[in-house]
C-alpha cells in the first residue's frame, strides 16, 4: 500500500513538473493576466497586438495602377511591474524585403522603456516617436481619414519620425494641459534629398551619428471640443567629428548646422463633426553650405498646412460603426526659400496643392475601409532640372489625380 | 492663428477649462471618498487621483443623478488615459473612449473598466476599488 501511495506521489510530482516544462517562459508570462495598481506589487504581462494597411492606387496621368500591402506592424509590449514597461513596434512595408524588384522595408518603429513616475508623469528611453504634429504619435490607419497619410505630415513633418533618446511626458493638475520634452540624436544632412524636406535625414534608430543632438517639445491644451497643440524641434544636422565637418566647411557639434521645425494644430470633435487644422514650418539656415558640401539642392525653408472636415453619418444611428465622409485641402511648398544660385535651384513642382475627398467606413472601431480621390496641382517644372526632356519622357503635367482604395486594421 | 485661438477661447463664457484634479487617498476598506459638492450639474466629470496610484479615475454625474466611475487605464496596453473632447484618449497608439468608457477608436477593443460608485448619504460619493 505504501509503495502504491509513493508511486502515485511520484507520478503527481512528475506530471506537475511535466506541465511546467511543457509551457515556455513566454507562455507563462502571457497566461498571467493580473496586475496591480499599487507600487511594486504586480505580475508581469506581455501583450501582442498590431496594425496594418493595404491599398490600391491609380495614377490617372501616368495611367499606372499599383497595389501593395503598405505596412504590417507588430506591437509587443511587456509590463515588468507597475512602474516599468516596454513597448515596441516592428514594421514590414510592402510585404517583401528581399526577392522582389522593388524592395520593401523592415524596421523598428518604436522600442522604448517607459518609467511611470506617478499617474501624471512618465519617462521614456529608447527609440520613440516625439510628439510633433497630429499623425506622428497617432498614425494607425483607423485614426486618420484618407488612404494616404496627409502629405504635409509625410514630407514637412516626417511621418512616424522616430529617433533614439529620452523624453519626459506629463499633464497638469490645474489645467487640461499635456506637455512633453525630448532629447534625441540629430538628423543627418548628408542624407537629405531634394524634394523630401528633412525626411531622409532620419536615422530611425539605426547607427545614428550622435555628435549632433536635437530637442523637441510640445504643449497640448484640451478645451471642451477642441484640442490645441504647439510643438517645436531644434537639432544639429552634422554628426561628423569636427575634423570631418571642417573639411566640408560645415559646423559640427550638438546643434551645429541647425534645423528648426515649428508646428501648431487644432482638432475639433463634436458629435458627428470633426475638423483638423495644422501648419508646420521648417527652417534650415545653412542649406546653402550643405548644398555645396554634398552637391545637393536643399531648400532653406519649407512649409505646409492642411484643413480637414469630416462628418460621421452613423453617429446617432450606430454605436460601434462610423461612416465618415471628409474633405482635406493641403498646401505645401518644399522649396519656399532656396539658397541663391548656384547653391540652390528652384523647382516649381515642389509647390503643391492637394485636395482629397473620400470616405472612411469603420464597421467596428478597429477596422476601416477607405476610398478617396486626390487631386494634385503643382507648379511648372524647371527645365534646368530636367535630365530627360520630352519627347524622350512624357511632358510634365501640373495637374493629376489619384484614385485610392484601402483597408486598415488595428488591435 | 491657431495659437491665438488657444489663448483667447478660455476667455469666452462657457469655454473655461475643466475643474482641477481631486487628490485623495484610498481607505483601508478599499473605498475612495469624493465630496459630492464637486459636482454642480449632471454631466460634470471629476478626475480623481488616488495617492500612490498610476492611473486616475474619472467620476461622472449622470443625468439621472447617479454616479459613474471609470478607471483611466487603456484596455490595449495599460497606458494612462487623458481627457479629450468627448471622452478619453490614449497617446500611445491613439485609442479613444467616450464618456461612458466605450471604445470609439482602436486599437483598444475592450471598454474601460467601470467602478461601483454611489452617494453615502453624508455628502460624499464612495467609489469601490476592492476589485482593482
Amino acid at each position: 500500500m505504501k509503495n502504491w501511495l509513493f508511486a502515485i506521489f511520484i507520478l503527481c510530482l512528475c506530471s506537475k513538473q511535466g506541465i511546467a516544462q511543457n509551457r515556455t517562459n513566454a507562455q507563462n508570462l502571457i497566461f498571467t493576466n493580473e496586475d496591480s495598481l499599487h507600487q511594486g506589487i504586480s505580475k508581469q504581462k506581455t501583450i501582442i497586438s498590431g496594425y496594418g494597411s493595404a491599398f490600391y492606387q491609380r495614377d490617372m496621368v501616368m495611367e499606372q495602377s499599383k497595389a501593395t500591402l503598405e505596412r504590417a506592424v507588430l506591437f509587443v509590449g511587456h509590463q515588468f511591474n507597475a512602474k516599468i514597461s516596454f513597448f515596441s513596434e516592428m514594421e514590414i512595408e510592402n510585404a517583401l524585403v528581399v526577392g522582389a524588384d522593388e524592395k520593401g522595408e523592415i524596421g523598428m518603429e518604436q522600442a522604448f522603456l517607459k518609467f511611470n513616475l506617478n499617474s501624471k508623469q512618465y519617462l521614456v528611453a529608447g527609440l520613440f516617436i516625439p510628439r510633433i504634429g497630429i499623425l506622428n504619435e497617432n498614425h494607425l490607419p483607423v485614426n486618420f481619414n484618407g488612404v494616404e497619410r496627409p502629405i504635409v505630415e509625410t514630407f514637412i513633418i516626417p511621418a512616424t519620425w522616430r529617433e533614439l533618446g529620452v523624453a519626459f511626458y506629463g499633464k497638469s493638475d490645474r489645467l487640461p494641459i499635456l506637455y512633453s520634452i525630448g532629447l534625441m540624436n540629430g538628423l543627418n544632412s548628408a542624407a537629405f534629398e531634394h524634394g523630401t524636406g528633412i525626411k531622409d535625414g532620419r536615422a530611425e534608430g539605426s547607427n545614428a551619428w550622435a555628435n549632433n543632438l536635437a530637442i523637441s517639445a510640445s504643449v497640448q491644451y484640451n478645451l471642451n471640443d477642441f484640442r490645441f497643440q504647439v510643438s517645436g524641434y531644434a537639432g544639429g544636422t552634422v554628426g561628423l567629428s569636427k575634423r570631418g565637418a571642417d573639411s566640408l566647411k560645415l559646423n559640427s557639434g550638438a546643434l551645429g548646422t541647425p534645423v528648426y521645425l515649428a508646428e501648431a494644430n487644432m482638432q475639433y470633435n463634436h458629435g458627428a463633426i470633426s475638423g483638423k487644422l495644422l501648419f508646420a514650418n521648417v527652417y534650415y539656415p545653412d542649406a546653402g553650405k550643405v548644398n555645396v558640401a554634398y552637391a545637393k539642392n536643399l531648400a532653406k525653408n519649407v512649409y505646409g498646412g492642411y484643413a480637414e472636415l469630416g462628418y460621421n453619418w452613423l453617429y446617432s444611428k450606430q454605436k460601434n460603426s462610423s461612416l465618415v465622409s471628409f474633405a482635406r485641402f493641403e498646401y505645401l511648398d518644399l522649396n519656399a526659400s532656396i539658397p541663391p544660385a548656384p547653391k540652390g535651384i528652384y523647382d516649381g513642382t515642389l509647390k503643391q496643392h492637394h485636395l482629397i475627398v473620400g470616405f472612411s467606413y469603420l464597421p467596428i472601431p478597429n477596422v476601416v475601409v477607405k476610398a478617396d480621390v486626390r487631386f494634385l496641382h503643382t507648379g511648372p517644372q524647371n527645365p534646368a532640372l530636367v535630365i530627360n526632356p520630352p519627347p524622350n519622357a512624357l511632358p510634365y503635367k501640373t495637374n493629376n489625380s489619384f484614385i485610392n482604395l484601402g483597408i486598415g486594421y488595428s488591435f | 492663428m491657431i495659437t491665438a485661438a488657444a489663448f483667447l477661447l478660455p476667455t469666452l463664457p462657457g469655454c473655461s477649462p475643466a475643474a482641477s484634479v481631486y487628490k485623495t487617498s484610498v481607505s483601508p476598506e478599499k473605498f475612495i471618498s469624493v465630496p459630492e459638492l464637486l459636482f454642480l450639474k449632471s454631466g460634470d466629470v471629476q478626475i480623481i487621483r488616488p495617492e500612490g496610484w498610476i492611473y486616475d479615475i474619472a467620476l461622472q454625474k449622470k443625468d439621472d443623478g447617479k454616479f459613474f466611475a471609470l478607471l483611466l487605464r487603456c484596455t490595449h496596453m495599460d497606458n494612462q488615459l487623458s481627457q479629450d473632447s468627448g471622452g478619453y484618449i490614449c497617446h500611445l497608439h491613439g485609442s479613444r473612449f467616450n464618456t461612458n468608457g466605450e471604445v470609439i477608436k482602436g486599437p483598444a477593443e475592450r471598454n474601460l473598466e467601470s467602478l461601483p460608485a454611489a452617494p453615502d448619504g453624508k455628502g460624499n460619493i464612495q467609489i469601490n476599488v476592492k476589485n482593482i
